[in-house]
């Protein structure tokens, strides 16, 4: 460039930089208010101060207005207010204030760690009811014994259920089984029942109680005051007469009365009927009874009474043998 | 600062309202807000910005009613014989002359020494905006006590 040119660009440059200076320092004035600019710039900033009043008056403004803030600082809220505040606010919020752990220093926060520690154990020491443990474990230990003994109970409650569900629920038979075997003029099927079934108090009571061979009008022994009427009969082609015979039954208004169905097939070539039905009905039972074999319905004693004009039958039937 | 306690944020309201009981009033929700974003995983830590943030939101919900055509509020002697009261009625002329970004920032800055770059951050605004709202604040407040002096 030569030295005109020089000349020629000369005030260019300086009207630039006035406006560099100017735009940077009404940008800056905060910072500079502030003294947060660096010394270079801070340079600037006072050079272009000096020669602008707006930006200096500025300057003033800002030093009143801080300086009327930081009289207004002073100002605080009454106690009274303030004690509002601390009645209303949260419970919690001192509490908050000071367990803030993270503004404890870190032997601080170990310590209290160690010491919340220790203060846990202490209360689940002294908290837990070590003599009921106690108790409650060597109860524990008493019953594993009786746990030890259980599998032999339960063999023999497992044996007698066996047993009951072996023989027919038929008590009253097993009761004149028991009490009576040989006097049965006709030995019936039910009273081979096994004897673990057969109610004790009657037997027991009454050793000699009377069978249904015995005559009716014996003297009734002391709880015998019902009565069992009992039959077995021998009888041809059972197969097809089962159904004519339980249908002659339900005719005459025969009910079922033990568990079993009229006519159960107790064994391959036998019918079993324990049936209650009206007293009034049995001598047309017996007719009926008469047409396919002998028959011979016996009165036997029986602790169970019946309703007045019902009687209870058992009758057993079987093929006759050729 | 390293902590907010009952009292900066009564004062804040104080500024904000120049009532002290809606002070108190405002305060205990402010403290209730300021506790959660304490808490809060986002803003833990943040105690200045959360201290701004608590206080603008609660100021947003219950503005200052000081306007141009309203009447400044009237001050009673015991507040005004504290030390700065004096100043009290003049501020009270700014709230109603300053735009509302211009006084908060102003008591946020001044009052309670928060830094530009915090304000900006929980005010979610540029640090240069902020800086704008305080230099215009700290010139009206001068040019108006000029007026009143040379007055």
């Amino acid at each position: 460039m030569k030295p005109a040119e020089i000349k020629k660009t000369a005030p260019l440059l300086k009207y630039q930089e006035s406006l560099k200076s100017s735009f940077f320092s009404k940008e800056k004035l905060f910072e500079f208010f502030k003294g947060e600019l660096s010394p270079a710039d801070r340079k600037i900033t006072e050079d272009f101060l000096s020669g602008s009043l707006p930006l200096r008056q500025e300057l003033e403004y800002m030093v009143m207005g801080q300086s009327f803030m930081s009289e207004l600082k002073a100002l605080q809220v009454s106690e009274k207010a303030l004690a509002r505040i601390q009645v209303a606010k949260p419970l919690t919020w001192d509490l908050r204030q000071r367990l803030d752990f993270s503004e404890w220093s870190s032997g601080l926060r170990q310590s209290a760690g160690i010491i919340a520690s220790a203060l846990v154990a202490l209360g689940i020491f002294l908290t837990v009811p070590w003599g009921n443990l106690y108790h409650q474990l060597t109860q524990q230990k008493s019953k594993q014994i009786v746990l030890v003994e259980a599998p032999r109970i339960q063999s023999e409650l497992d044996l007698s259920t066996y047993e009951k569900q072996e023989k027919p629920e038929f008590t009253d038979e097993k009761e004149v089984a028991k009490t009576s075997p040989a006097d049965h003029v006709v030995p019936t099927p039910a009273a081979k029942a096994p004897v673990s079934q057969i109610p004790k108090p009657v037997a027991e009571k009454n050793p000699s109680v009377p069978s249904e061979n015995r005559d009716t009008s014996a003297p009734q022994a002391a709880g015998s005051r019902g009565y069992l009427y009992r039959s077995r009969i021998f009888i041809s082609n059972l197969q097809d007469t089962k159904p004519k015979i339980t249908e002659k039954i339900i005719e005459l208004g025969g009910r079922k009365a033990g568990d079993v169905a009229l006519g159960w097939k107790k064994t391959p070539e036998s019918a079993y009927y324990h049936f209650t039905m009206p007293e009034n009905k049995l001598a047309e039972l017996n007719q009926f009874l008469a047409l396919y074999g002998e028959s011979k319905i016996v009165k036997e004693k029986h602790p169970r009474v019946m309703a007045q004009g019902i009687i209870r039958l058992i009758l057993e039937f079987e093929e006759t043998k050729p | 600062m390293e902590k907010f306690y009952p009292k900066e944020f009564a004062q804040f309201f104080f500024f904000t309202h120049v009532d002290e009981s809606k002070s108190s009033d405002l305060s205990i929700e402010a403290i209730a807000l300021f506790s959660k974003l304490q808490r809060s995983s986002l803003y833990s830590r943040q105690t200045d910005q959360n201290f701004v943030r608590a206080t603008y939101r609660i100021w947003k919900k219950y503005p200052v009613r000081i306007s141009y055509s309203s009447p400044l509020p009237t001050l009673s002697p015991e507040v005004i014989s504290r030390k700065g009261g004096s100043q009290l009625n003049s501020w009270a002329y700014f709230l109603a002359h300053l735009r509302h970004e211009e006084y908060l920032a102003l008591i946020w800055s001044e009052v309670f020494s928060i830094s530009s770059s915090d304000l900006a951050q929980a005010l979610n605004e540029s640090q240069g905006t902020i800086q704008y709202r305080l230099q215009k604040g700290l010139i009206k407040i001068g040019q108006y006590l000029k007026k009143q002096g040379s007055l």
